[in-house]
């Protein structure tokens, strides 16, 4: 335990949450010379079945494995409840509201959200206007970050509306995990993961107009870090794996080009960053998508998830604004509070992120992936001093939270060259897919883990790992 | 099946049969190139660079034809397209690209001999490297075959796994009975004399086809005997008229998958047969233009070659052909494709 930090096993040193008791009798139990047996097996399965990510700042681009740490993060149904009921709360909201800057705006006109923060963002997508997305939906995937404060309370602290990346390790760390630890799992009754692919497929499939749709999964190709998970998404959706030079589109349809001819397309995933995905109206010069797509698109004979535009609405300065956003669409109050977050772009909240520095992070608001962030606490004079800089060139371009004091789990890592169980960072991202009906949140997630002893950044591109996350059944109410 | 994906599978199976067809050839050269004692001045290097194609890229790199440029040249240059290491890589390039529609110890297996590759060196006891090289390079490639047709679902993308080793097969065999006419004997005296059933012997030897010939036909090298096991005899897995048979089925399979037989393929496929099992036999082809006889293989083959791009890797044109109205046409269809390459 740390302290001063919410610990998810231990409330008290040596003494285990209720929850985690088996757990914590487990990892009593268990040698580190077992551990690292059981660490090697799941190593090599994941690395035999090519479970890898490309680190793009390594010029060979060589395949890593994604650290699984085999510990998993334990949530009883009474602390998943309100999570799950945020969640959809949340997407159901920003759903609402990307329809409306997409059309009607009148969250703008009743000045809610300030007009500017909107349509001068650089992630608003004028060529999304108007269009009527089908059912009115423009985020089929959501991951939500959450973290939990020092009193245990969960938090948001970023909106994932784009392409959430991750799903594929959530479902198959749950997969290793029911082969390396099969005796933990007797002892919890963890509810499933594996629907997953499921779910999305019905609901996609339930927003297509047309009888039988065809699927297809858009990637970038073979060189994108995530392209494991495409192949693996494509796979598991029973859809076709494309490239943009396997689509053309003709008269308002998208095809694909198979060797029985062409064959149509009624719904696209696309992994594709949207700037990318349609040369005609996008990047001119982006050969990764298909000429004509959003055309097809605006015709409304195309499922696309998720929607182009997003990006609006998990701006991290948007971020500051959703508890307005969910009050003024659902006329409830939110359910999962968010950080308290200083906008640069206000002159008072600038001053005061420039006098405080260091008990803040500061965050770009169009990058993701833990780049270009400052955490203040660990800074050194002079990056304090060049963000000072960025800051008041650019005040638009950051907003600033208080440092988040992240609880800690109990992981198996290296440290003064001994491995053994010690407390690390972790976050939850849970993923839900939105239908036309309904929106669907999986019991788990991905909990991702800062491997580094101190380090509060748990972003894979960043260092960090990730655990299986197990949200357990309902308990039956004793009978008296 | 995409396009894409089929096109990349064929080809994957022409990279690792010309891999294997290759090693095989310059091994037995260069075990001939030894023994040519008395016949100093009979080049076997040219021919083969003929045969292969790279003649004049060769050329463009390498001044002087000699055994140890050559064999570099074809078996490791990277620079060379069509030599072994460079069609071990561009098969698993290729696999790569499409890693979902292979199996994983496929994909395995190719992943390992590239690394293996990658970090080969010649420089000491050229020799012994060079045997291990052609061992090491015939198991990869037979092992290959052996989890292709086991691990594999025996679908359309297992078709044009064999469709594309089959087509190489058939060309390779072709070009390798090519290597007779080029070599050209000192003088006429020489046919029938003991460098010229060398030659022969040589060439059973690079289509590995010398044991099969000794079984059915004695120790007698016969050049008739032997031209006529390596072009039509159908249960000879390294003949053309295997080859060709194999690549029948293939393309019936897959014309049955995508619903889609050409009558043009059929007509070209029947042309080949009827060359293959010419009535005259080989002795007839010997007096009547050996060159000439395989030249028209060849033809047909090429000919079949243009027919599955256009049956199965243009997808527009299929669905015309099927009757499908699309506004597109191939002008427009390019202007898209450039558009997206700027």
């Amino acid at each position: 335990m740390i302290p001063g930090y919410f610990d998810e096993v231990f409330q008290s040193p040596n003494v285990a949450r209720k929850v985690a008791a088996h757990l914590a009798e487990y990892l009593g139990q268990i040698s580190p010379e077992e551990m690292e047996v059981l660490n090697a097996k799941a190593e090599l399965s994941m690395s035999n079945q090519g479970i890898t990510f490309t680190v793009y700042a390594d010029e060979r681009g060589t395949e890593k494995i994604f650290p699984l740490d085999l510990i998993p993060r334990i949530l009883t149904h009474q602390e998943w409840a309100p999570v799950e009921k945020g969640i959809v709360q949340r997407l159901k909201a920003l759903n609402l509201f990307l329809r409306d800057v997409y059309n009607e705006q009148e969250i703008l006109k009743d000045q809610v959200v300030p007009a500017h923060l909107v349509v001068q963002s650089n992630q608003y997508c004028r060529e999304m206007t108007g269009i009527k997305v089908p059912k009115g939906v423009h985020t089929h995937i959501g991951g939500v970050d959450l973290i939990r404060n020092e009193k245990g309370e969960f938090l948001v602290l970023e909106d994932n509306l784009r392409c959430p990346s991750g799903v594929s390790y959530m479902l198959n760390n749950r997969r290793i995990l029911m082969r390396v630890l099969p005796k933990l799992f007797h002892q919890y009754k963890v509810r499933s993961v594996n629907h997953y692919p499921q779910i999305l497929f019905d609901q996609l499939t339930g927003l297509s107009k047309r009888e039988r749709p065809n699927i297809a999964v858009l990637t970038p190709g073979v060189y994108n870090s995530a392209y494991f998970e495409h192949a693996f998404l494509a796979d598991q959706l029973g859809g076709e794996l494309v490239e943009g030079q396997d689509l053309l589109t003709d008269r308002d349809v998208l095809y694909r080009k198979t060797t029985r001819g062409l064959i149509r397309v009624d719904i696209l995933y696309t992994r594709v960053d949207e700037a990318f995905i349609d040369p005609l109206v996008f990047r001119p010069d982006s050969y990764l998508g298909v000429p004509g797509l959003m055309h097809v698109y605006r015709a409304g004979n195309l499922v696309l998830a998720n929607a182009p535009g997003n990006g609006v609405a998990d701006d991290k300065a948007m971020y500051a604004y959703t508890p307005e956003i969910i009050k003024y669409y659902l006329n409830e109050e939110p359910i999962l509070p968010i950080v308290k977050t200083y906008l640069c772009a206000r002159a008072d909240e600038l001053d005061y992120v420039l006098n405080n520095l260091e008990k803040l992070v500061v965050k770009p608001t169009d990058a993701s992936g833990g780049y270009g962030l400052l955490v203040g606490s660990a800074a050194s004079e002079q990056q304090m001093a060049e963000f000072r800089v960025k800051l008041a060139q650019n005040p638009t371009g950051y907003i600033a939270q208080p440092i988040q004091k992240l609880s800690t789990h109990p992981t198996f890592v290296e440290q003064e060259g001994q491995w053994g169980f010690h407390p690390r960072h972790i976050d939850l991202r849970p993923y839900a897919v939105c239908g036309g009906e309904s929106i669907e949140v999986i019991p788990g997630g991905l909990t991702r883990v800062a491997l580094r002893q101190g380090s509060l950044v748990v972003n894979s591109s960043q260092g960090g790992g990730s655990k299986d996350t197990w949200v357990l059944q309902e308990e039956e109410a004793s009978p008296c | 099946m995409l396009s894409r994906v089929a096109q990349r599978l064929y080809w994957i199976g022409r990279f690792i049969e010309n891999a294997e067809n290759l090693t095989r050839i310059l091994d037995v050269y260069r075990q001939m190139d030894l023994e040519k004692s008395g016949y100093d001045d009979i080049d076997v290097w040219t021919p083969i660079l003929q045969i292969t194609e790279s003649l004049d890229f060769y050329k463009s790199l390498h001044p002087e034809v000699s055994e140890r440029e050559v064999v570099d040249f074809l078996l490791f240059s990277e620079e060379n397209p069509h030599s072994t290491i460079s069609s071990v890589f561009q098969a698993r390039e290729s696999a790569k690209n499409i890693r979902n529609n292979l199996s994983e110890e496929i994909w395995l297996h190719l992943n390992v001999m590239y690394h293996g590759l990658k970090s080969m060196t010649l420089d000491q006891n050229r020799v012994q490297k060079l045997d291990e090289f052609h061992n090491q390079i015939l198991v990869f490639c037979n092992c290959f075959h052996g989890l292709v047709d086991n691990s594999m679902i025996q679908a359309q993308g297992w078709q044009w796994l064999r469709l594309g080793r089959y087509y190489q097969r058939a060309i390779t065999t072709v070009n390798i009975l090519k290597i007779k006419y080029f070599i050209l004997l000192p003088s006429l005296d020489d046919v029938g004399s003991p460098v010229d059933l060398h030659q022969w012997m040589a060439l059973l030897k690079a289509a590995s086809a010398h044991e099969a010939y000794r079984r059915i036909h004695q120790a007698r090298i016969d050049p008739v005997l032997v031209a006529d096991l390596l072009v039509n005899t159908g249960n000879f897995p390294r003949s053309i008229a295997y080859s060709v048979d194999q690549v029948n089925l293939a393309l019936s399979s897959i014309a049955k998958a995508t619903n889609h037989s050409s009558s043009k393929v059929l007509f070209t496929l029947d042309r080949l047969r009827e060359l293959l099992h010419y009535s005259g036999g080989m002795t007839k082809v010997f007096g009547q233009g050996y060159k000439e006889y395989l030249d028209e293989i060849l033809k047909e083959l090429t000919e079949l070659q243009e027919l599955v791009d256009q049956n199965y890797f243009n997808s527009l044109k299929i669905s015309r052909d099927r009757g499908s109205d699309f506004s597109l046409d191939l002008r427009q269809l390019q202007q898209q494709q450039q558009q997206s390459r700027l």
